[in-house]
């Protein structure tokens, strides 16, 4: 038997599509603007300028929005691992990507009001939204800013350093995107995390492989979701 | 001083002197003693011509008014490229005795008296520069001395940073881009305003303050930079000449600081990396690669890992008929 739950709400699920496309846009105007090359333009430099800028921009406004909703609504509370499960939840997952999946089992972990968050991306997600994000945001805003950045950093010109960081965290954050679209793909069935991040209805299926869904998650909390169940 | 700088050598250029001192390509080669001997001359014109000579002038005959239009400042010009050139190798005749004789006081020697190779090389370049219609328009109004003043100019490559040439190359074309006044004298088109017509150009003070005017203004040369000067609609605006791995700063604002580096380090990066952050030009070609590499094992391992799913998957299905 199908049971639904709602796990993501709208806000949530507006951030995430809204970060998503401004990152994606991020991400492809960067890689231009970073490897300019006048024969070959991905993106001409002076529109993947403007349009780094505005993403950027846009992106630094909806991460302090995003910061408030996630410290008001009690969501920051997903981000972080309770400390007797993160070797053991990380094992769990491991051995599911590992070989659970390819012998047909259930995810260890399946998403729930109280715990929408399996360890690893816990974990993962604390590392992007709370650190490589404002670092990122830090070092890009210096570049609207390049008068207010150190004239010397390590010996070089101060702008260089920070470029760097910018280039490496980016970077990071692109190979989080592949990993976290590739990881959608691995929950109770391969769209079952897209039609959640879309829909905010999480299609449980009990009887997948014949085993129930490990259900260690807290009881919901209300602010965070709204505890609906149908 | 300027103005009065311009018009004796404007005049000069009309009148062709001959017997000019070679000493271009041999200034900075100049032996102790004879670099004492044109100290000593030159101070003697200095002991007038500056602005510590004038309060301390006591000569009732010295028009002081006159003299105060006619100062070097000593210290720049020891700076200068012409600071171990004596002052009467290029105003020759009649500046060695006070009163200076009145009717060669203005005969002043041509700049390729000394710098011919230079002249074979720019005439050309010169002549299809947008500063030529105005040289035209008003013949000898527009002269070496409009752009270099000689009591100052200092080429870029001896400047210690780059950023220290591009003021100094900047404040040249400022002199007239920048003073209605100035402008006026050459042109008889009204002072475009210089923010309006770079309103294209994205952090203009930060690009005015990085890079020279003219490289923008002046055609990619193969290896110096060209006196052909451009004007706007002939003007670089493609990005992506400066902001590339084939940037066209290297050949032109950082030739000569990589020339340098290619024969100490041999890495022709490592100078901008070092002078200046420049947005697709600057960048590490082994971090590039180290990306480069760990994005495809990592798009090549979810490539394999959903492949391997998908292979289970049927295998799966088959088996349970």
């Amino acid at each position: 038997m199908a049971e639904r739950v709602y796990i993501i709400p709208l806000w949530l699920r507006l951030w995430h599509w809204t970060n998503a496309t401004l990152m994606i846009l991020l991400m492809a105007s960067g890689f231009s603007l970073h490897f300019s090359d006048p024969g070959l333009p991905l993106i001409r430099f002076d529109i993947a300028r403007t349009i780094h800028n505005v993403s950027g921009i846009a992106l630094t406004v909806l991460y302090v929005a995003y910061l408030v909703w996630n410290t008001v609504s009690g969501n920051w509370r997903q981000y972080v691992p309770a400390a007797d499960e993160l070797i053991s939840g990380l094992n769990a997952q491991n051995a599911y990507v590992a070989s659970g999946i390819f012998k047909g089992a259930p995810p260890p972990t399946v998403p729930t009001p109280g715990k929408k968050f399996n360890v690893l991306q816990q974990a993962t997600y604390l590392l992007v939204m709370y650190v490589a994000m404002p670092f990122l945001i830090v070092t890009g805003i210096a570049f609207f800013f390049p008068e207010w950045a150190p004239e010397r950093l390590f010996g070089m010109d101060g702008l260089l350093p920070l470029a760097v960081a910018h280039y490496v965290i980016g970077f990071l954050l692109t190979l989080f995107l592949l990993g976290h679209i590739y990881m959608g793909t691995m929950g109770t069935t391969a769209a079952a995390g897209f039609k959640m991040m879309i829909t905010g209805w999480h299609d449980d299926h009990p009887g997948h492989a014949g085993q129930p869904p490990d259900r260690t998650g807290t009881p919901p909390t209300p602010s965070a979701n709204g505890g609906k169940r149908a | 001083m300027q103005t009065s700088v311009r018009l004796l050598a404007a005049v000069g250029l009309m009148v062709l002197i001959g017997g000019g001192t070679a000493v271009a390509q041999t200034a900075t080669k100049v032996e102790p003693a004879e670099l004492e001997r044109i100290r000593r001359s030159n101070a003697q014109c200095l002991d007038c011509h500056s602005e510590a000579g004038l309060q301390a002038l006591t000569r009732p005959d010295v028009d002081k008014a006159d003299l105060a239009d006619r100062l070097v400042d000593p210290e720049l010009f020891l700076k200068s490229n012409h600071a171990n050139v004596e002052c009467v190798a290029c105003h020759v005749t009649g500046f060695k005795e006070f009163p200076h004789a009145e009717a060669t006081k203005q005969q002043i020697n041509n700049c390729d008296e000394c710098h011919t190779r230079t002249f074979l090389r720019i005439e050309d370049q010169f002549a299809k520069s947008v500063h030529a219609k105005t040289a035209e328009a008003r013949p000898g109004s527009f002269t070496c001395v409009t752009c270099h003043d000689p009591h100052v100019f200092l080429k870029a490559s001896h400047f210690s940073t780059t950023r220290q040439a591009v003021r100094q190359d900047n404040a040249m074309c400022l002199q007239c881009h920048a003073s209605g006044e100035r402008f006026a004298q050459l042109s008889k088109d009204p002072l475009p305003d210089l923010q309006k017509i770079h309103a294209w150009l994205p952090n203009t003070p930060l690009h005015w303050a990085a890079v020279r005017c003219v490289e923008c203004h002046t055609p990619v040369p193969q290896s110096i930079l060209s006196h052909e000067i451009l004007a706007a609609e002939r003007a670089e605006k493609n990005c992506v000449a400066c902001h590339s791995a084939n940037s066209t700063l290297r050949v032109r604002l950082y030739r000569h600081l990589v020339e340098e580096e290619r024969e100490t380090v041999g890495f022709i990066n490592s100078v901008i990396l070092n002078e200046a952050y420049v947005i697709g030009a600057t960048r590490n070609r082994y971090l590039d690669l180290a990306f480069g590499l760990v994005a495809a094992v990592v798009v090549g391992g979810i490539a394999l890992h959903g492949l391997a799913r998908i292979v289970a998957g049927i295998r799966r299905r088959r088996r349970n008929g």
